[in-house]
């Protein structure tokens, strides 16, 4: 008999909430949810949004047996791998804000609201941003402002405006902050000149003033808002999302490949080696740690696999989503991970947010050119290193990167070298306490080694 | 009016969204309107070159 387990976020609403059976995804809807679900579906509004790709699409799988309080039971698209808002690039935020204000404009054009806005309903499939979240809608009643409106402030105006005017570093309030980064906290952070902004001013600044004077106020308004006025607010917050651009720093990866110490023969090279490891394993996953913008990503992706594409640099990531849309990239999904600090377990008895390392989990880890970044600019051990890659994968491709490579040279410029074991035997005894080498093979044209590892112990 | 939400709206963000709704919606539906007559002026110029 297949054993359900419910989703340990999915608490909140009274509804419904997802479960797995057999490692597949079903959501149930309970009575309380009937009346909404069915408008949903009989609106034209499920249609519409699946059509354009901005609702997850599903079946309805309801058995001939249904437990009282149960209506339905739907299975819906699944989604390869869950990410969170913090993991995400400034672009990546901002589609994700405008699928979801597209998303309500639609709902209120049939006579449906949304009923929240949450940024973690949003997940990134097949490159783009979609709602995963059928049970998100209710009936509009008339008259009734966006109750969403707050949260949607909250989880992805405020952190935009901060990224966009303050700097991109500041997504990750939204790991402290799970329910969106308190508006009077962003009012606080943003400089003097982005309340000539009318929309910031209005949705960031004033709204924050509003929430200070009301909070104490247990009584909600009973002025109402008419159908034009809540398009109006859509229409608002729509034009202050889209002319929130990328702002024109430079991080220390952002343009990484423009600057590295590799000849084009070696970089042709390693990249041969990368698909011949690969076609040798064919994998369904890949998690590339340190992508930078992406470039072997993309070799992965081409054999069909399913790519985790995570690097530190918030620019590199960016360009690296932008890519993905333009290119229609279905199987790539570009993260924002620092490898030495990565996205812990959140929120409610730590169930709420899964840890990076427990959606991580692939087939094949690529580590390339990262090694010396963990090992010297950080400090692990590199036994610590391969107990975490081997936690995430039963194979790994890792490139070695020696001290000779003028990379490292650099990373040991100002600082006394205590790294005695930092050599390719180092390496590999370090190494051989979780895997066997299946092949190693000089980089052309560089003092670099990659390396194809199979995990010990474990079956794979 | 009922007002009972599924999160907290907030009544700072409900008073809001009354304050600035009528200002906004004025714009939205005067912007509309603009686009409107833009649009039915530039298909109106369109056809009549068709008709040269």
């Amino acid at each position: 008999m297949p054993q359900s387990q419910r989703e340990s976020s999915s608490f909140r609403d009274n509804r419904g909430f997802v479960y797995y059976e057999d490692g597949v995804v079903y959501r149930q809807i309970n009575t309380s949810g009937q009346a909404a679900y069915d408008l949903l579906m009989t609106s034209g509004l499920y249609e519409q949004l699946t059509h354009d790709g901005l609702l997850i699409a599903h079946d309805d799988v309801t058995g001939s047996k249904r437990p009282a309080g149960v209506y339905k039971v739907i299975k819906p698209e699944q989604v390869p791998v869950i990410s969170y808002p913090y993991e995400w690039s400034f672009s990546q935020l901002k589609d994700a804000a405008l699928a979801t204000l597209a998303i309500q404009t639609a709902a209120l054009s049939r006579g449906l609201t949304l009923r929240d806005a949450s940024a973690y309903n949003i997940q990134f499939v097949n490159g783009r941003p979609v709602l995963i979240d059928t049970l998100s809608f209710e009936e509009h009643t008339a008259g009734e402002p966006w109750v969403a409106y707050r949260q949607f402030c909250q989880h992805f105006l405020a952190p935009l405006v901060l990224m966009s005017q303050v700097d991109l570093q500041l997504s990750q309030l939204l790991r402290i902050h799970i329910d969106g980064i308190p508006l009077p906290l962003a009012a606080k952070l943003l400089p003097v000149s982005a309340r000539l902004n009318f929309g910031i001013a209005t949705h960031i600044s004033l709204h924050a003033r509003f929430q200070r004077q009301h909070e104490s106020v247990a009584e909600k308004t009973e002025r109402t808002m008419s159908q034009t006025s809540l398009q109006g607010l859509l229409d608002s917050l729509e034009r202050t999302v889209k002319q929130l651009k990328l702002p024109k720093t430079k991080t220390q990866w952002g343009d990484y490949y423009d600057h590295t110490n590799y000849t084009d023969d070696a970089m042709k090279h390693k990249g041969q080696l990368v698909e011949q490891y690969l076609a040798s394993i064919k994998p369904k996953r890949v998690t590339d740690l340190g992508s930078n913008d992406g470039f072997f990503s993309r070799i992965a992706a081409q054999t069909g696999a399913e790519v985790i594409s995570a690097d530190i640099d918030p620019l590199a990531v960016d360009s690296n989503y932008r890519r993905v849309k333009r290119d229609h990239e279905a199987n790539l999904l570009p993260l924002l991970v620092d490898l030495t600090n990565p996205s812990p377990a959140l929120g409610w008895a730590h169930h709420e947010r899964r840890s990076f390392s427990e959606r991580a989990s692939a087939d094949v880890v690529l580590a390339l050119a990262l090694i010396h970044h963990l090992a010297i600019a950080n400090n692990l051990p590199l036994e610590s290193v391969a107990d975490y890659f081997a936690e995430l994968a039963p194979r790994l491709i890792i490139e070695f990167v020696p001290k000779e490579d003028s990379q490292v040279r650099r990373l040991l410029a100002t600082r006394e070298d205590i790294f005695d074991t930092y050599t390719v035997s180092g390496f590999e005894a370090a190494f051989a306490h979780r895997y066997t080498i299946v092949a190693k093979e000089a980089v052309e044209g560089s003092s670099r080694t990659l390396y194809h590892l199979h995990r010990k112990g474990r079956t794979s | 009016m009922r007002f009972l939400a599924y999160i907290d709206p907030g009544s700072g963000s409900f008073a809001l969204q009354a304050a600035i709704g009528a200002l906004m919606g004025v714009s939205f539906a005067v912007r509309n309107r603009v686009r409107g007559l833009f649009s039915r002026f530039k298909k109106s110029s369109g056809s009549e070159k068709t008709e040269k």
